[in-house]
């Protein structure tokens, strides 16, 4: 084992019944780094993070958590992993620092409850109940809650579903945060642009498999055509019109807009602005974007990532 | 660190004050509301008299009348208007003595027969009686009665093992398959899997901390009981561990409601499918000797019946723990068995 992988999957399975959730995953995450899988629901990410700590067995293949098989060693393991929990909660009756001491007692090593609520801006609402929070406060209390241990690794499942944009910057914070503490974090999501955000490697699952593992540029560049050209034009023209060359495909999103996909924007941009100059069609703006990891997974899967 | 958990669970348990009126308040207001009752008052015959003209026996036997407890005599002027109140129900019996005072007339209703029965009875002997002692004659036996129970029982003190028996199972049943239903989804159990505490050990803190407030619940009906009048022998402290036993076997059916209910009411409506039949067929208000008998005898191999039979042994009867040896044993028996079905039965999802 590479001394500074602090995960390691080789070919895991699992199957429930008739349905495969996990089918052949593999991949590696090194200590510090913040690992992303992402994909859609019913993907195999949670199964997946799941097993990595510990929690299900699988029907086949090798996982090492910090050179430990967490089948045979769960303790040991557990020691020394934090985790949050999909949709998951804590006791309604006890004040957040009660349960933050409680589930420190359950650990050797552990942080100060007041400290952890510090970190995630709660100090002043130790004594509340968590019913008392809003949704982004109890969602970075489970935060803090998987730091009671001051653990190298930490698992964050779908960290931020269901909480408002403001509410999912601060814990995006709270997860570089983590990072700059030296840990591990391995998280999954369905937002790409959270991987993008939060992840120096993605792993992009699909019907149980990974589909693509780099980088979140690398995989952009991969893409036929990583950049989008965005025009608006002062009147409507036949969008086939605008297909010039190093242009993959033209969409028409709104009267007057148009998206352009394109190889290279160099090669592209010329050419168009040339063809709207044949048309004698004014320009209203012009915005060059690069491809997002949304367009990876719609270009791998054939598949949007949300219904 | 379990008992820290300990500590947790049960400030979970005290901070849930719905949870906790039922398993405490509730068992003290039923013993309250059979005190107000009073069932241990002797039945009271509403009795009216009627003098259809004054005479010499009219006071002395009015008096006699008054004396007896079973009677509560009124007088009434009319004949017509006494027997009018019989029939609407205000009196049980109307006694009228003839104007020649040598006859008297007693009118009953149908309504209450096993009432009229026994105050018919009462009222021939007293006439007999007030006949011998107006002729003056000394009785040549005299009956003496007494009871030979070594204790004036009441029903307070059949009541309160009964009622302790009965908080001690329902709390436990329900309190302990709602809670484990509602950790199970908030995924609490799940997160607590992901530490290095075994989940086994976070149920037997559950455990621990549902046992130690049965203890508080045992004080709490005992004391209430003693205050209503319920006698507590010395062998009242046997209550204690067969309170923790009793308690032990319908946590563990609570377990298994949990893992067979899907969601908080379906664990008490279930738990309360179990409970409330036990407690009707077992005797916590009233023996259970009316009961058919296949019944009975099925009713008394469940494990709530048994447990009465040991308390009011011990509560009730003032006998060493012992004498109850075979529904201890039966009790401990349905220890071993529910644990073992707790144990298969519990879930995590």
């Amino acid at each position: 084992m590479a001394a500074d992988e602090v995960v390691q999957v080789e070919g895991l399975r699992k199957r429930y019944g008739d349905i495969v959730a996990v089918d052949g995953v593999s991949f590696a995450v090194g200590r510090g780094e913040t690992f992303g899988i992402v994909g859609p629901n019913g993907a195999g990410k949670t199964t997946t993070l799941e097993i990595i700590e510990g929690l299900r067995r699988p029907d086949a293949g090798r996982v090492r958590v910090l050179g430990l098989d967490p089948q045979r060693q769960p303790a040991q393991v557990k020691q020394r992993i934090g985790v949050q929990l999909q949709a998951s909660a804590y006791f309604d009756y006890l004040t957040l620092k009660e349960i933050l001491e409680l589930f420190g007692s359950f650990y050797r090593r552990r942080l100060p409850a007041l400290e952890l609520l510090a970190m995630v801006g709660l100090q002043e609402r130790a004594g509340a109940l968590l019913k008392q929070l809003s949704g982004g406060q109890q969602q970075r209390f489970s935060l803090a809650a998987a730091l009671v241990n001051d653990p190298e690794v930490v698992f964050l499942d779908e960290p931020t579903t269901g909480l408002d944009p403001q509410a999912r910057r601060s814990l995006w914070e709270l997860v570089g945060q983590m990072r700059s503490q030296g840990r591990t974090v391995i998280l999954t999501t369905h937002y790409m642009e959270e991987a993008q955000a939060l992840c120096q490697r993605v792993a992009i699952m699909d019907g149980g498999r990974i589909v693509a593992l780099d980088t979140p540029d690398a995989l952009v560049s991969r893409l036929e055509a990583p950049f989008h050209l965005r025009l608006h034009l002062e009147r409507p023209v036949e969008p086939p019109t605008l297909a010039v060359a190093g242009v993959t495909k033209v969409t028409c999103p709104g009267d007057g807009l148009y998206r352009l996909q394109v190889r290279s924007v160099a090669e592209s941009l010329p050419l168009v602005l040339a063809r709207l100059q044949e048309l004698e069609v004014g320009l209203v703006d012009l915005a060059v974007e690069r491809a997002t990891l949304e367009d990876v997974f719609l270009a791998l899967t054939g598949k949007e990532l949300r219904d | 660190m379990l008992l820290k958990l300990v500590v947790a669970d049960l400030k979970v348990l005290c901070r849930d004050r719905v949870s906790l009126f039922w398993a405490l308040a509730f068992p003290v207001m039923f013993i309250g509301v059979f005190a107000l009752f009073n069932m241990d008052r002797p039945p009271q015959v509403e009795l009216a008299v009627v003098e259809e003209a004054p005479g010499p026996l009219g006071p002395p036997l009015r008096q006699a009348l008054d004396r007896m407890e079973l009677f509560r005599t009124k007088d009434e002027a009319s004949e017509a208007e006494a027997l009018r109140k019989l029939r609407n129900g205000d009196y049980d019996l109307v006694l009228v003595l003839a104007s020649d005072q040598g006859t008297a007339r007693a009118y009953y209703s149908l309504a209450n027969v096993q009432l009229n029965q026994v105050a018919l009875n009462a009222l021939a002997r007293f006439f007999d009686d007030f006949n011998l002692q107006a002729a003056g004659v000394q009785p040549m036996v005299q009956l003496q009665q007494e009871a030979v129970s070594g204790r004036d029982i009441g029903y307070m003190d059949f009541l309160v093992p009964g009622i302790l028996g009965m908080g001690l199972m329902q709390y436990a049943i329900i309190g302990m398959a709602t809670l484990l239903v509602g950790y199970r989804a908030k995924r609490i159990l799940r997160r607590v899997q992901t530490t290095p505490l075994p989940v086994s050990a976070f149920v037997v803190a559950q455990v621990a901390a549902f046992l130690a407030l049965s203890l508080l619940q045992t004080v709490l009906i005992l004391g209430v009981g003693r205050l209503v009048g319920a006698e507590m022998p010395a062998t009242f402290f046997w209550a204690f561990p067969l309170a923790l036993l009793g308690n032990f076997v319908f946590l563990n059916v609570g377990i298994v409601v949990a893992a067979l209910a899907s969601s908080e009411p379906a664990a008490a409506g279930m738990g309360n499918a179990i409970g409330l039949p036990l407690m009707f067929l077992s005797g916590v208000f009233f023996p259970a000797d009316q009961l058919p008998s296949f019944l009975r005898e099925l009713v008394a191999y469940l494990p709530l019946a048994p447990l009465l039979e040991a308390l009011r042994a011990v509560l009730l009867h003032g006998d060493p723990l012992l004498t109850a040896w075979r529904e201890v044993l039966l009790v401990g028996a349905w220890a071993v068995a529910t644990l073992a079905l707790a144990v298969r039965a519990f879930r995590l999802e």
